[in-house]
């Protein structure tokens, strides 16, 4: 039905579409393209969309920090990398086990049309938008009423902020609900640090040079 | 009620959310036309700065024939880059180099977006009130390198790989005192509206939004203004305020210790000299840019001057308080002053007094701007070229720890300030927090002395014992005699 | 705050580990000296004795709430109950057995570095976050800190290029498994999600990826008529999930890694990932059987649950046979004892003998840890400057030359072919009851068959030992800390084996405290006291 077609294709759902094909085409690109360098930068490619995808969903904080993060300093280092050990297209290794590739394939394309009819056949559970909050188009704090002298705690107007499906994604919304030790998300971001230690540590204890009672 | 406005209200004046998809079109297309005219139209005059301040530090003219003073010489080179030929070397990787350029500027002018040139909502900045701004200018400035990478590696030339290749590593090295920096402001201000930065408007403290009140925000004093029939709600410093105000001198050292960091570190980021290392002609021919001629070389050129201005006006709105006067009373023309003189009643100001203080704002970011600018040149002109690897060891082991601690200490006195806020109020709490802070700045710059003193005690009896021989340039040199750290030959 | 405090106490055991970790690495990083070299491993026993014992203590009760067990904290994302004491309590001994049977060995191979032993201890505290985790989120994080710290324990030994191919094949395949597991997170949380929304829970300050959570919206959600379990998001998430999880505890099919890693990694290191990982991998396992314990459609969950265990019990004695390293070997039975263990949860996700096999699951483990570790001990005792005996006819006679070594070893073999009087043999036991208390009887033949299967090998080994003639002299064993270890583990599964009831006698009416049947969410003095279970279900969506 056109009705229906023309309320489906609003603009977010268009540009949706259009970025989603863009992460999937990139993502295969990158699987695909035999020069590092090009692989390499079809995966920025690939982290934009994926950003942008974020900001369709109100999750500007989220957006912003994977380009900063994941397409501004990983990628680069990925990239100095690649151009420092001057990387060409590798050599084809003979396959031992030729039997596993068409295998492969299939196992990967039955579990790709797995997950696809799986979300696919739960869309409809998305449909009652309905019960979501109605809320009001004005969250700055500029946009309340000319002249209206009406005494407002910040702290208040933040916490109302935070709550919000549509602000939660900015960094109000992300601070408010992650720093909050009554939400379940402060102790995995603590222990997540812990994590990045032990990271740290393994790669220098792994990549640094040998000791001298090593080398003995 | 309906009220019915012209189209002049609806295009210029009406608060955004009362105004028509048209007109906010119309608005966000003038809005990027300022933007770009500020961002780009100024390259021109920077690049004639450059070369008459170059001229006028090193004893010679400098160019001054085309056009009075030699203003058009920009002008005659760029159609002289346009009309040059086009090349594309033989065995270079097309696509990426043809895209190169590309990618060096529009990063650039993506950053023009979120700046600030005003205090208002509606027209303050081609996207005014983004409440990401920082985050967005950190992005930006993250993918910049991208450009210079990308034409390093498709030149299929040696030098400029290495050109590339110094810019990745320079880069990601100074981004991190730089992102320190910026965030440590973030901290002072409690905000990531780079509008509410230059405000100086603490969102974690409690506010009353009562039109016309004068607010403390423990910093200074803002005038809320809310003005109806007008897109404007300005926030306007009171007349007591001034340049102390600012971001740099806030929560005194830290906000200048954030500030010196990010100078440095931005001067790095522009791959400007003395951290031109990436286009180094003394080594690398040109670095980078090697193979590229005409305007995709124009291209590079003109971001690299465009960068540089839009990493001086950040500085000014991060730290030198953006739009706004050194002292509040240079700020704007009062909007009684005018609403006396046109006897128009209180709730109405008449447009062009918006206007008018517009372009005072204007004025005073650009006026800032070319301060920092001439300070990049100054600094050219003064300073030689660093080695390669003393850039890196200064950014790794001299910026970011510097910067690490400065944040630290904001966070620890700000911590504490918050704490204190209300057995002792806002200035006693900052008190309280700022000699906590400042305490454990000195035992920090103790340890560090401490350690300054053992380490010149060792090389004194390295030079002494012979292990480093008489005739080193360390010997004769008191930072490498006093800091191995940062000037240390591996062995 | 005081609830963040009150979590801190619940949580010290691995708590203190990191910290002792940390310290480790610090004294580590700065001492040289043959003296403080020795004091890295006592430091690390000490710490885990003592994490062990703040365990114990902060399980049976916390400060100022005795009554409230098992209790929730941060935000209900994580718990402390007797279960995740015993398997915290486990994971203590198993990383304290590592430490002890470590030192000579690194000494040989030139790599006894603080950073070992701090990774020993970042591992175990993954893996007991992940036994304490209420929520899924958590238990991923510390299946990525336990992950981690064994990628890099398996690549520890730099100059071996076995052990760097363990490293890097562990690190790829495992990479692959975390993403599966996130992604079956995120699934789990859009399908919570929207049950909840369609049941009319709009709750604050929870994450749909709580097991409590779950629970709740798979019995609710099955009385609405729309029940989560015929959910497509919600089954491939579980499955995901499954996937994530039987990596780490290297169930077949996922298990091709689990030979060559354990074979190139440094013994001591093979040792605790086969009894850590585990035990991380089978508490996060534990916990979503529970999860599913009050609903009716768990079936498809059973389902993959009975075919993954028969498949591993299956692949994993087989492959074992077929073996002449004894890593492999080793390698190959803990596959096959995965697929016990998951016998085990089988039975737990079955309401009318959760408890049982809750309890079966922790006295396998317990036994299980011991005797793997003890035969582990044993090979590192054996070897000596630098190299190993681990071809299974080295062992020819050993009887003959190291008596005491080859007793331990047999003792071990033993239990862990399931053989009495060893704690090996009530493990099996309690896991086939329990399987058949909760009508599984199918799975508990097939694991009593696989397992006669499985004697062969362990009696194989025996055989080598006690039967042949020796070839080989066995000169200078390492002994140290390896033999105290070993002859611990077998000292201790033969205490369980004969006094099974010592610990813990897994019975209908146990004293344990395992997870009510249903689990309750803890609702706090002062807040809306309603029962959550009781809600007044809307069949209609929109309210």
């Amino acid at each position: 039905m056109p009705e229906s077609l023309a309320g489906f294709l609003s603009i977010p759902v268009l540009l949706f579409l259009i970025f989603a094909l863009g992460a999937v085409s990139t993502a295969v690109s990158c699987v695909l393209t035999p020069n590092p360098v090009r692989s390499a930068l079809f995966l920025v490619l690939n982290l934009f969309c994926v950003a942008i995808l974020y900001l369709l969903l109100n999750a500007y904080f989220l957006a912003v920090v994977q380009v900063i993060v994941y397409a501004g300093a990983i990628m680069v280092l990925f990239l100095f990398v690649i151009m420092l050990l001057n990387l060409g297209s590798p050599e084809r290794i003979p396959d031992q086990m030729k039997w596993q590739q068409p295998v492969a394939v299939g196992a990967g394309i039955l579990l790709a049309a797995m997950l696809t009819v799986t979300i696919a056949s739960s869309v409809p559970s998305f449909a009652p938008a309905t019960s979501l909050p109605q809320t009001a188009r004005r969250t700055t704090l500029d946009a309340r009423e000319p002249g209206a002298s009406q005494t407002m705690d910040n702290s208040a107007i933040l916490d109302d902020i935070a709550r919000r499906p549509e602000t939660m994604g900015t960094p109000y919304g992300i601070g408010k609900n992650l720093y909050n030790p009554d939400k379940p998300w402060l102790f995995p971001f603590e222990m997540v640090s812990f994590l990045l230690l032990v990271a740290v540590i393994g790669s220098v204890s792994l990549a640094g040079r040998q000791t001298s009672e090593e080398k003995a | 009620m309906e009220t019915t406005y012209t189209i002049w209200q609806y295009l210029f004046t009406l608060p955004v959310h009362e105004i028509p998809w048209w007109a906010e079109v119309f608005r966000s297309i003038l809005r990027v036309v300022i933007g770009l005219a500020f961002g780009l139209g100024l390259v021109p005059i920077y690049v004639w700065l450059e070369r008459r301040m170059l001229g006028w530090v090193q004893g010679r003219l400098g160019p001054n024939r085309v056009g009075p003073e030699g203003l058009l010489q920009p002008i005659a080179d760029v159609i002289k880059l346009f009309m040059k030929e086009d090349i594309i070397p033989t065995n270079v990787d097309r696509g990426l180099f043809l895209i190169a350029p590309i990618i060096a500027l529009a990063p650039v002018i993506m950053s023009i977006t979120v700046i600030p040139w005003n205090g208002s909502k509606s027209w303050g900045a081609v996207a005014p009130g983004l409440d990401i701004g920082i985050l967005f200018l950190l992005g930006v400035a993250s993918i910049e390198v991208y450009g210079v990478i990308l034409a390093g590696w498709s030149s299929n030339n040696k030098y400029s790989l290495l050109g590339g290749l110094r810019a990745s590593s320079q880069v990601i090295s100074y981004e991190l005192g730089m992102g320190l920096a910026i965030i440590a402001v973030l901290l002072m201000c409690g905000t990531l509206g780079l509008q509410d930065v230059v405000r100086g408007y603490d969102l974690r403290q409690p506010h009353e939004f009562v039109a016309g009140t004068v607010l403390n925000n423990g910093q200074g004093l803002i005038n809320v203004l809310p003005l109806s029939g007008t897109g404007y709600t300005f926030y306007m410093l009171d007349w007591s305020s001034g340049f102390w105000d600012w971001n740099v001198f806030r929560m005194f050292p830290f906000g200048l210790i954030a500030c010196v960091v990010y100078m440095i570190s931005m001067i790095a980021e522009t791959n400007r000299a003395p951290f031109d290392l990436p286009e180094a002609e003394t080594e690398l021919v040109a670095g980078f840019h090697t193979e590229y001629s005409g305007f995709r070389f124009g291209a590079f050129f003109m971001s690299e001057y465009a960068n540089m201005a839009i990493v001086s006006t950040i500085c000014v709105t991060l730290f030198f308080g953006g739009w706004l006067a050194p002292l509040g009373i240079l700020n704007q023309v009062p909007i009684s002053w005018i609403q006396a003189l046109t006897q128009t009643p209180d709730s109405w100001v008449p447009w062009w007094a918006n206007l008018i203080n517009s372009l005072i704002s204007a004025l005073w970011i650009i006026l800032k701007l070319f301060t920092l600018i001439s300070m990049f040149i100054l600094v050219r002109a003064s300073y030689p070229r660093l080695r390669y690897d003393m850039l890196m060891r200064f950014g790794w082991k001299g910026l970011l720890p510097v910067a690490l601690i400065n944040l630290v200490l904001i966070a620890i006195s700000l911590a504490v300030q918050h704490s204190f806020r209300d057995s002792l109020g806002t200035a006693g709490a900052w008190w309280v927090g700022q000699i906590i802070a400042w305490a454990l700045m000195l035992a920090a710059m103790l340890v560090a002395f401490v350690s300054v003193r053992k380490s010149y005690a060792s090389r004194q009896r390295d030079i002494a014992s012979g292990e480093i021989p008489a005739d080193s340039p360390i010997v004769r040199h008191p930072v490498a005699l006093a800091l191995p750290a940062l000037t240390s030959t591996e062995k | 705050m005081n609830d963040t405090l009150q979590g801190i106490w619940a949580i010290s055991g691995p708590l203190f580990v990191a910290i002792m970790g940390m310290v480790v690495l610090v004294i580590g990083l700065g001492e040289t000296s043959p003296a403080g070299r020795r004091f890295l491993p006592l430091g690390t026993i000490l710490g885990l004795v003592a994490a062990g014992i703040l365990t114990l203590v902060s399980s049976r009760g916390i400060p100022n709430m005795p009554d409230v067990t098992p209790a929730r904290f941060f935000g209900q994302g994580m718990l402390m109950d007797d279960v995740g004491g015993w398997f915290c309590v486990t994971l203590c001994l198993a990383a304290a057995l590592t430490a002890g049977m470590a030192p000579a060995y690194l000494e040989e191979k030139r790599i006894n570095n603080g950073e070992f032993y701090a990774l020993l201890l970042f591992a175990t505290c993954g893996a007991m976050l992940m036994a304490l985790a209420n929520d899924l989120i958590n238990v991923f994080v510390g299946l990525e800190i336990l992950s981690v710290s064994l990628y890099i324990l398996c690549g520890f030994s730099r100059r071996e290029l076995r052990s760097e191919e363990a490293a890097v094949k562990y690190f790829l395949l495992g990479a692959f498994a975390s993403a599966f597991f996130v992604f079956g997170s995120a699934l789990i949380y859009g399908a919570v999600g929207i049950a909840n929304r369609a049941i009319s829970l709009q709750q604050e300050n929870v994450s749909f990826t709580n097991f409590d959570i779950i629970s709740e919206a798979l019995q609710n959600s099955a009385r609405s008529g729309m029940p989560l379990m015929s959910s497509p998001l919600f089954v491939t998430g579980i499955a995901l999930i499954v996937v994530g999880l039987g990596f780490k505890a290297s169930l077949v099919p996922f298990h091709s890694y689990a030979p060559d890693v354990y074979e190139g990694a440094p013994t001591p290191v093979t040792a605790f990932m086969s009894a850590g990982a585990k035990l991380g991998a089978f508490a996060a396992f534990l916990r979503l059987s529970h999860a599913f314990l009050a609903s009716d459609g768990a079936e498809p969950y059973r389902l993959v649950l009975w075919t993954l265990a028969a498949a591993t019990m299956l692949v994993g004695n087989v492959l074992a046979m077929r073996q002449t390293n004894i890593k492999r070997m080793l390698a190959c039975s803990s596959i096959a004892h995965a697929g016990y263990l998951l016998v085990g949860i089988l039975a737990s996700s079955h309401g009318s003998a959760s408890l049982y096999a809750t309890q079966s699951v922790l006295f396998y483990l317990l036994a299980y840890t011991l005797m793997n570790l003890g035969a582990f001990a044993v090979i590192i005792w054996l070897g000596r400057n630098g190299g190993d005996y681990l071809d299974i006819r080295d062992y020819a006679g050993l009887a003959k030359k190291q008596p005491l070594a080859a007793l331990t070893l047999t003792i071990c073999l033993l239990s862990l072919a399931g053989i009495p009087p060893t704690a090996g043999f009530f493990g099996k036991l309690y896991l086939f009851m329990a399987a058949i208390r909760s009508g599984e009887v199918s799975i508990a033949v097939i694991g009593l068959v696989i397992s006669a299967i499985g004697l062969f090998y362990y009696l194989n080994l025996i055989m080598q030992m006690y039967l042949r003639e020796p070839h080989l002299e066995f000169e200078e064993p390492r002994e140290g800390g390896a033999k105290r270890a070993a002859i611990l583990a077998a000292i201790l599964t033969i205490i369980l084996g004969v006094a099974p009831n010592l610990l813990v006698s897994p019975s209908p009416a146990g004293e344990m405290n395992a997870p009510p049947p249903v689990p309750m969410l803890k609702t706090r003095p002062g807040e809306n006291t309603l029962e959550r279970g009781s809600l007044p279900i809307e069949p209609n969506a929109n309210r």
